[in-house]
């Protein structure tokens, strides 16, 4: 692996010799120039887009708001036929006595005369 | 920094951007300079060039002015540099290309003085061979550190890592630099 450190290090060195190469395109900086003043303008269009495409939204959005409130209307009409239903008999619902109540009863049952 | 730079930032941050305009002509050549480092083709170098200038004058505002104009372009040129190797170099895989005769003849004569353009040009195409099997990070660093001459503290500042960590990814990126190399020409070095 000697070697291969020696024949780095040179290769490395030699690289370093090359003096950098600065050429610059003709008229390069007009170019740059040019981007720079765009800059501003593009960012007024991107509003512009932007604005042109949320009225493009509207009716897409529209659309889908009528969607959910149909699809939202249909589970209300379950909810109304969830009730008891036209020639269904009537039950009675009995209120459940209190528990002290109910163990009362209980051992009342079980032993009538309590000793005292 | 010079007054006339001053004046002309002043100038750019008063809303008039054809003062913007020297400061590329005088720059650009450094700046082109730097970018051939991390880009082969040219037409990848000018789009490097043009983002490093239009940062620039975006972030204009941000320049404090106490250090020089150009350390400040500078360093927002190698970020750039780095950023454009964090986009390009990702999954892309190294493969060992054959070498070229002035690439196996180089080889074939290291260690012997020669003063030859097309021996550094030779050493030059194997550097950037082995560059491209490197991490955006350690070849960032090898550039900065090997081909630039900066010091380590200077790429400890461009790259926001520590002295110390700056060194270690260089000796793992030589390490890396001299598998690839033995793997370029097995047979005479491993």
């Amino acid at each position: 692996m000697k070697k291969i450190d020696k024949i780095l290090d040179e290769m490395l060195a030699k690289t370093r010799e090359i003096p950098a190469d600065d050429r610059v395109p003709y008229a390069f900086e007009k170019r740059i120039m040019a981007h720079i003043k765009e800059a501003p303008a593009a960012a007024a269009n991107l509003w512009e887009l932007w604005g042109l495409s949320l009225w493009r939204a509207v009716v897409p959005c529209l659309a889908v708001m009528v969607l959910v409130a149909m699809w939202m209307k249909a589970p209300g009409e379950t909810t109304e036929t969830s009730g008891p239903k036209a020639g269904a008999p009537t039950v009675a619902t009995i209120d459940s006595p209190a528990k002290e109540e109910l163990e009362s009863i209980v051992m009342f049952a079980i032993d009538p005369q309590p000793s005292e | 920094m010079d007054a006339t730079e001053q004046e002309l930032i002043a100038e750019v941050l008063e809303g008039h951007p054809d003062s913007f305009e020297p400061l590329v002509v005088k720059y650009q050549p450094r700046v082109f300079a730097i970018a051939r480092r991390y880009a082969r083709r040219e037409d990848e170098v000018e789009d490097i060039v043009q983002t490093i200038f239009i940062k620039a004058y975006s972030k204009l505002s941000s320049f404090r002015g106490d250090a020089p104009f150009e350390h400040w372009l500078m360093r927002m040129a190698t970020f750039t540099c780095y950023d454009f190797l964090r986009k390009h170099q990702r999954n892309r895989e190294w493969n060992a290309t054959d070498l070229s005769t002035e690439e196996n003849d180089w080889l074939e004569n290291v260690g012997e003085e020669s003063t030859a353009e097309t021996d550094r040009n030779a050493a030059k195409a194997l550097v950037n061979k082995l560059l491209d099997g490197l991490k955006p990070i350690d070849r960032h660093i090898i550039v900065l550190l090997d081909l630039e001459g900066k010091s380590v503290k200077e790429i400890a500042e461009l790259t926001d890592l520590s002295e110390s960590n700056v060194k270690v990814k260089a000796h793992r990126a030589r390490d890396k630099m001299k598998k690839l190399l033995a793997q370029l020409t097995p047979e005479k070095y491993l």
